[in-house]
């Protein structure tokens, strides 16, 4: 009898034990939810301004930001919402500018080229980082690192110098093929290849597989993490360059989008904000894309590593 | 431990490594060394033209006919036939009579001799105003005068057509068929009716329309419609014409249509289309014709038989194309000149150096044109990249430039052999010249073509004899003792009272050696702010508030930053009383001054300005340092210059009494005295007309301009020579302490800092460049 | 691995080795100058502030953009939500860098929205208009201000990376952890956080990579010549270039980068044990 009670008692304390841990657990759940939901409106809250100020016409923008244009005094005050709604900015952008759509399509083409080469030159580089061990190599990597932190500033007379050698300047190039051969995305994606573990690769050369296939299909499929964050922020970085073509493109038609947007005086500032707006869409949609395979790697991650003890 | 595999592939990867390294070194060596071409011959034969004398008249619009002659007419000009051969025939209409045509627009004429515009009536009573549109926008009316003459003024209408709906274009066919062309639609138009019958929808505003056979093109910023006459149907576009269209929008491009080819002109040359084909051919580079007169569009194409072009500008110009095989087809040497920005006195000069040296090619480039993302810093960094390089321009424009710097640097050459005769000789203001040498090492390097002088206006008993700020400010309070009400400055924003005083004083903040003199600066906030006081004082707040946005209707104070004397607000109809004084500089010599003349003598002669118990004067400015001028067009030579005898060629040209004389004729109204003598003194000369006859002015509105009442005095033309030989002190805007002091200053005049504090701060952030 | 390092050599090292060749060469005159440039760098007023100020400003963004990215990162791993989180804590991102600037003035100007928000608070609070606002851009919190935009920036790049080398990790030695009774904390302080060096040098650098980018925004807030704590190396090695002081420019750009490899290369012994 007594045996059978102790037995209930345990069974009990452990159920309830388990009952305060799902609820502990319910609990920073949340409360994790909630620091991170935090986070995310303090950081998207002044960016709330731009779509609201591409509605707003110049009268009434001009109203609200006095203050900060001509340090006049008083402050400068934001209406929630837009008193006189207008689209005009949208419209002098979209139906207004011809060379808008031209600029938008140099963007979209000069931020393809660069990837796809990435892609083609940077992923062999960063296998070949990760897998072979040649001499040399932390030397090589430590400078290709020290390479890409350079300001663009001090690589900008001499690249000049080797793209005029070329007969490049002036052309897209000139700005596409120094991207394409950054040291950055092989940084990114040097790291997704060496989470790979040595064995799997073992493996499958064991199996009879060639190098090239090994490469293919073993490490591009389990080192994708790494090439989609390459390829995402490396969107992100190309979409809105500005001082290389500022510097390399003399042709206005050649331009991309960064460099339409008229000099900054908050006096233009319902045009810039439409035309942010414009250019963060494809950003946005990229994003949704971006997450979607990141999304992958990271599920795989959450089932990998309970957040909470899973049995107790 | 390394298996098989690894140790494999490794060697197997450096073998292909160094081949490869191999491969591309062969490859780089091949594309550097194909950069250095080998020379080739020279080919002949390019395009020029020819300037055509036009009959007298104010014309706007020329419509070509098939035979060679060409019709003319505007304005004020009847229509002018002028046939083949050359000889001028002109029908005389009597436009008194006729309707209310307050402005003619738009104008087509056919053929025939028929002629179709809209047009702005004049509007005698208030309901008319309202009835056509009144202050929204106002409405078009057309006319016809068919080819008897017959006329009458034209109503339209249509199943599409409301009225409201402006045409801004027209042309006739040559079969007399009227097209138009509105925002967003073509029309047909029948001349009897008035029935407008919509064609076809555009993207853009259709502004050229071209006859080929049964097929009409007319284009927009866009692309090419092409539309059947025939058939009354829009046919398939053509992407040839519609790519050339779409990236040659600066400008307009004028068509003709001829034997199957469609040629266009447009500023940056002449184009040919063979009709249907694949191709659009450059026959002429703009660049060597007067096509590429940024400043003039082409308005209408005419091609003739005999294979040249005439090309009309409108107003009075028209030139006539013609091939000339003793040319070489692109010239061998090339002159480049750099600006930041546009100026129109140096494009106007490359444009006339181009046309006395055929064998050069002038390149004007510019740092930074349009309204995009590339400002002065990122213009001046590609340029320096090209001077690093080793490529550097002929002619280079110092403005918004640190001549100091560039000096230093060695990439300007010494001016001082140059400018000797034209010292020695008295053609230019000596002082002026002298004012421009370096600090560092006195030498000159660049030279002003023209210099603003600033200025007050103000009654006698305040400003008269004024010698330093301390008198302006005393001055300005014994006025606001007299009047507490109201304005005393023509200043709105506290930015327009540092801008216009700054110029006055910022020579002075900078020591024989370079240092920063604080305290001068702090002199000139506590100035400024006691100017700013006193004008707040009398308009406070909400009215100042009001104030500034009237005012933003006449002037962007970011973009402005002196006004031109007569632009202000002190003698305007509508602002007289409202400030006792303004400061402003002396930019167009004809208009400063006949303008000021024009309305020190209409306040005189009216007896006064309202309250105004004094006589009005008006005299140049000492601030913290006197005998200012600001140099503008600051041109030098390159020390490296690819050609520098082109360049001493061209500064020739840049100094010469042709330019001086002249340039400014080409529209460019505000720009400054120019530094030579004689030219100063021909412009102000009564007899001289040639400003009102290049604008097509009228006999009446000349006489007006060049009578006693208008044009400034023997006596205060020799005030003005005066003030030019004594001008010494150079100012140059845009530089960096200027920023800064401005920028601090806005915050001293709102009362955050004291001026103190204000000029520490200057130094503070000054103290950093100093050290770079 | 071969085309992509003849890229680089042309591209980068070529360039560079140019950059080194001039560093020996007065740009003026074009003659020999020997060591005179470093020299003339190392004693150089304006480079001892920029690289004071550009060490302060590395010093405190790297450390505090790589905790707060991967604090958030852990946490976002196990909500339903992270989709919608990451995108947004990234979208500062996506915006054109004129636009950032335009915000950032809107919010941070002495008249701007902050300090109107702070005047109206405080004036119901304490029914006076007390409150004058700092112009922050201006003042000695400028760097304050410079260093949180910066994590308002990059906060949600890095945590993309950081929720990439999560993902990585091999999840049999934490579940073998977890067997052995390893609470949370302890999981994470003996075998997440040394399988994390590898991430840790990658973001680690490219916060630093981020810090230098972050140039073209301060510029174009702050202009030229801003207060003097945000004065950083690429202010004066732009307004060198502005000057046409490219010898002084060749030479900082070697000491720089000498000085980034030996960085690097240490940071890389410890992190990297592979290389």
């Amino acid at each position: 009898m007594a045996a059978e009670g102790c037995v209930t008692e345990k069974r009990i304390k452990r159920l309830e034990k388990r009952k305060t841990e799902k609820v502990k657990r319910r609990v920073v759940k949340w409360a994790a939810g909630g620091v991170c939901f935090l986070a995310a409106a303090l950081v998207c809250l002044p960016l709330f301004l731009i779509p609201a100020g591409a509605v707003m016409d110049d009268m009434e923008l001009r109203q609200m930001l006095s203050p900060v244009m001509d340090g006049s005094g008083g402050y400068a005050k934001w209406h929630l919402i837009p008193l006189y709604p207008t689209m005009e900015h949208y419209y002098r952008l979209l139906v207004g500018s011809p060379e808008f759509y031209r600029l938008f399509w140099n963007t979209v083409g000069m931020t393809a080229a660069v990837l796809a080469g990435q892609l083609l030159v940077g992923l062999p580089s960063a296998w070949a980082f990760a897998v072979f061990r040649f001499r040399g190599r932390g030397v090589l990597f430590g400078l290709y690192v020290v390479l890409m932190l350079l300001p663009f500033q001090v690589m900008l007379l001499p690249q000049y110098l080797v793209l005029q050698k070329m007969g490049l300047y002036g052309k897209t190039a000139s700005v596409i093929l120094p991207a394409v051969f950054s040291a950055f995305p092989v940084f990114l994606m040097y790291r997704g290849f060496t989470q790979i573990e040595r064995d799997v690769l073992e493996a499958a050369r064991l199996d009879g597989a060639g190098e090239m296939q090994v490469f293919l299909f073993v490490g591009m499929p389990l080192g994708r993490t790494g090439i989609q964050a390459a390829m995402v922020l490396g969107f992100l970085e190309y979409w809105n360059l500005v001082e290389q073509p500022m510097a390399f493109l003399e042709e206005q038609k050649d331009w991309p989008l960064s460099l339409y947007l008229p000099r900054l005086t908050v006096e233009q500032a319902g045009f810039a904000f439409a035309a942010s707006v414009v250019v963060l869409v494809p950003a946005l949609f990229v994003f949704a894309l971006g997450q979607d395979a990141l999304e992958k790697g990271i599920t795989y991650s959450v089932s990998m590593v309970p957040w909470d003890g899973e049995k107790g | 431990m390394e298996t098989e595999t690894e140790t494999m592939c490794k060697t197997s990867g450096l073998l292909r490594k160094k081949q490869y390294r191999y491969i591309l070194f062969a490859v780089l060596l091949i594309l550097v060394l194909s950069g250095c071409g080998s020379g080739e011959e020279v080919p002949m034969g390019r395009y020029a033209d020819r300037d055509v004398q036009m009959a007298d008249g104010g014309y706007t619009y020329m419509h070509p006919l098939a035979d060679g002659g060409y019709y003319l007419f505007g304005e004020d000009a009847d229509l002018t036939l002028v046939d083949a051969e050359g000889t001028v025939g002109t029908e005389v209409w009597n436009w008194e009579q006729n309707a209310n045509i307050k402005m003619k627009i738009a104008v087509a004429v056919s053929d025939e001799g028929a002629v179709f515009f809209s047009y702005r009536p004049k509007f005698t009573t208030g309901e008319e105003y309202e009835a056509l549109g009144g202050d929204r926008e106002i409405w078009y009316l057309y006319y016809y005068v068919d080819k008897e003459g017959a006329r009458h003024s034209l109503e339209l209408y249509g199943a599409d057509y409301r009225k409201g709906i402006n045409l801004e274009y027209f042309a006739f066919s040559p079969e007399n068929h009227l097209y138009a062309a509105s925002d967003s639609c073509v029309y047909r138009i029948d001349v009897e009716s008035g029935e407008a019958v919509s064609l076809f929808g555009t993207e853009g505003m259709v502004e050229e329309f071209a006859f080929l056979g049964n097929t009409m093109v007319a284009i927009d910023d866009r692309k090419a419609y092409l539309y059947d006459m025939a058939g009354n149907r829009l046919l398939d576009g053509n992407s040839v014409i519609d790519e050339f269209v779409s990236t040659h929008q600066s400008g307009r491009i004028a068509l003709a249509a001829k034997d199957g080819i469609l040629y266009f002109a447009c500023r940056t040359g002449l184009y040919r289309y063979l009709w249907d084909g694949a191709v659009m051919e450059q026959i002429a580079d703009g660049r060597l014709v007067a096509l590429g007169d940024g400043q003039h569009s082409p308005q209408a194409l005419q091609a003739l038989e005999n294979g040249e072009f005439r090309v009309y500008f409108g107003g009075n110009r028209m030139t006539e194309m013609y091939y000339d095989e003793t040319l070489p087809a692109r010239p061998e040497k090339e002159l480049v000149i750099f600006s930041l920005e546009e100026n129109g006195y140096i494009r106007y000069a490359g444009q006339l150096f181009q046309k006395e040296h055929p064998d050069v090619l002038v390149k004007y480039e510019t740092g930074m044109d349009g309204d995009n993302a590339v400002s002065k810093e990122d213009a001046l960094k590609n340029l320096n990249t090209r001077l690093l390089a080793g490529e550097s321009p002929d002619i280079i424009i110092l403005d918004g430039m640190d001549m100091e710097q560039y000096a230093k640097k060695g990439v300007l050459k010494e001016l001082d052999g140059f400018l000797a005769p034209y010292l020695e000789e008295d053609i230019l203001y000596q002082k002026i010249v002298e004012g421009m040498r370096t600090r560092e090492d006195g030498n000159l390097y660049g030279i002003p073509m023209s210099v603003d002088l600033p200025f007050w206006l103000s009654e006698k008993q305040y400003l008269d004899g004024e010698n330093g700020l301390a008198d302006l400010v005393e001055g300005m309070e014994r006025a606001r003792a007299d009047h507490p009400e109201g304005p005393l400055l023509f200043t709105p924003h506290g930015r327009d009272l540092l801008n216009q005083l700054i110029p006055v004083c910022l020579p002075a903040w900078t020591g024989e050696d370079g240092s920063l003199e604080t305290g001068k600066i702090e002199e000139f906030y506590q100035a400024a702010l006691t100017l700013w006081e006193l004008d707040c004082a009398g308009l406070p707040g909400d009215a100042r508030e009001k104030w500034q946005e009237n005012i933003r209707q006449i002037y962007n104070p970011e973009e402005q930053d002196m006004l031109g004397i007569e632009g202000g607000q002190y003698v305007d109809n509508r602002g007289i009383g409202e400030t006792w004084a303004q400061f402003g500089i002396l930019d167009n010599i004809v208009f400063g001054m006949s303008f000021m003349h024009m309305k020190m003598f209409a306040i005189r002669d009216a007896g006064g300005k309202p309250g105004a118990t004094d006589e009005v004067v008006y005299g140049t400015f000492t601030g913290q340092a006197k005998q200012v001028f600001r140099a503008t067009t600051v041109t030098g030579i390159c020390s490296q210059a690819a050609q520098p005898e082109l360049a001493e060629d061209f500064m020739e040209l840049l100094l010469s009494d042709k330019m001086m004389n002249k340039w400014w004729l080409q529209g460019n109204l505000s720009g400054g005295i120019p530094i030579r003598k004689e030219s100063v003194e021909k412009i102000l000369d009564i007899n001289n007309h040639e400003f009102a006859e290049m604008k097509g002015f009228n006999e009446k509105d000349t006489g007006f301009l060049h009578d006693e009442t208008c044009w400034p005095s023997e006596e205060e033309k020799q005030w003005l020579y005066g003030l030019m030989e004594d001008a010494s002190c150079c100012y140059r805007s845009g530089s960096m302490l200027e920023e800064t002091v401005k920028e601090i200053g806005l915050r001293v005049l709102n009362g955050e800092i004291t001026p103190k504090e204000g000029a520490d701060m200057v130094a503070g952030k000054m103290a950093i460049e100093m050290e770079e | 691995m071969a085309p992509g390092f003849s890229g680089v050599l042309l591209f980068y090292l070529l360039p560079f080795a140019e950059t080194v060749r001039r560093s020996f060469f007065q740009s003026g005159s074009g003659a020999f100058a020997g060591t005179a440039n470093y020299r003339a760098v190392l004693h150089n007023a304006a480079f001892l502030r920029a690289v004071r100020n550009t060490v302060a400003y590395a010093a405190a963004g790297v450390p505090l953009l790589m905790t707060v990215s991967l604090f958030l990162a852990l946490l976002v791993r196990g909500l339903a939500a992270r989709r919608k989180l990451v995108s947004a804590l990234l979208a500062p991102m996506a915006v054109p860098a004129a636009v950032m600037v335009l915000v950032l003035r809107i919010l941070a100007d002495e008249h701007g929205l902050w300090n109107g928000m702070f005047a109206a608070v405080s004036e119901r609070i304490t029914g006076l208009p007390v409150f004058t606002g700092a112009d922050y851009l201006h003042s000695d919190l400028a760097l304050a201000v410079v260093t949180g935009s910066f994590l308002w920036k990059n906060t949600g790049y890095m945590m993309i990376l950081w929720l990439a080398g999560l993902a990585g990790l091999p999840k049999e030695v934490d579940e073998a952890a977890v067997v052995d009774g390893a609470g949370r904390w302890q999981r994470w302080h003996y075998v997440t956080r040394p399988q994390l060096a590898g991430s840790f040098f990658t973001i680690g650098m490219l916060s630093v990579l981020q810090i230098f980018k972050s140039y073209r925004e301060i510029w174009m807030v702050a202009g030229s010549y801003p207060q003097e704590n945000i004065y950083f190396l690429q202010h004066l090695l732009q307004n060198w270039y502005l000057k046409l002081e490219f010898d002084q420019m060749a030479a900082l750009t070697v000491l720089l980068s000498a000085t980034l490899l030996v960085l690097c290369l240490i940071l890389q012994k410890r992190l990297e044990p592979d290389l």
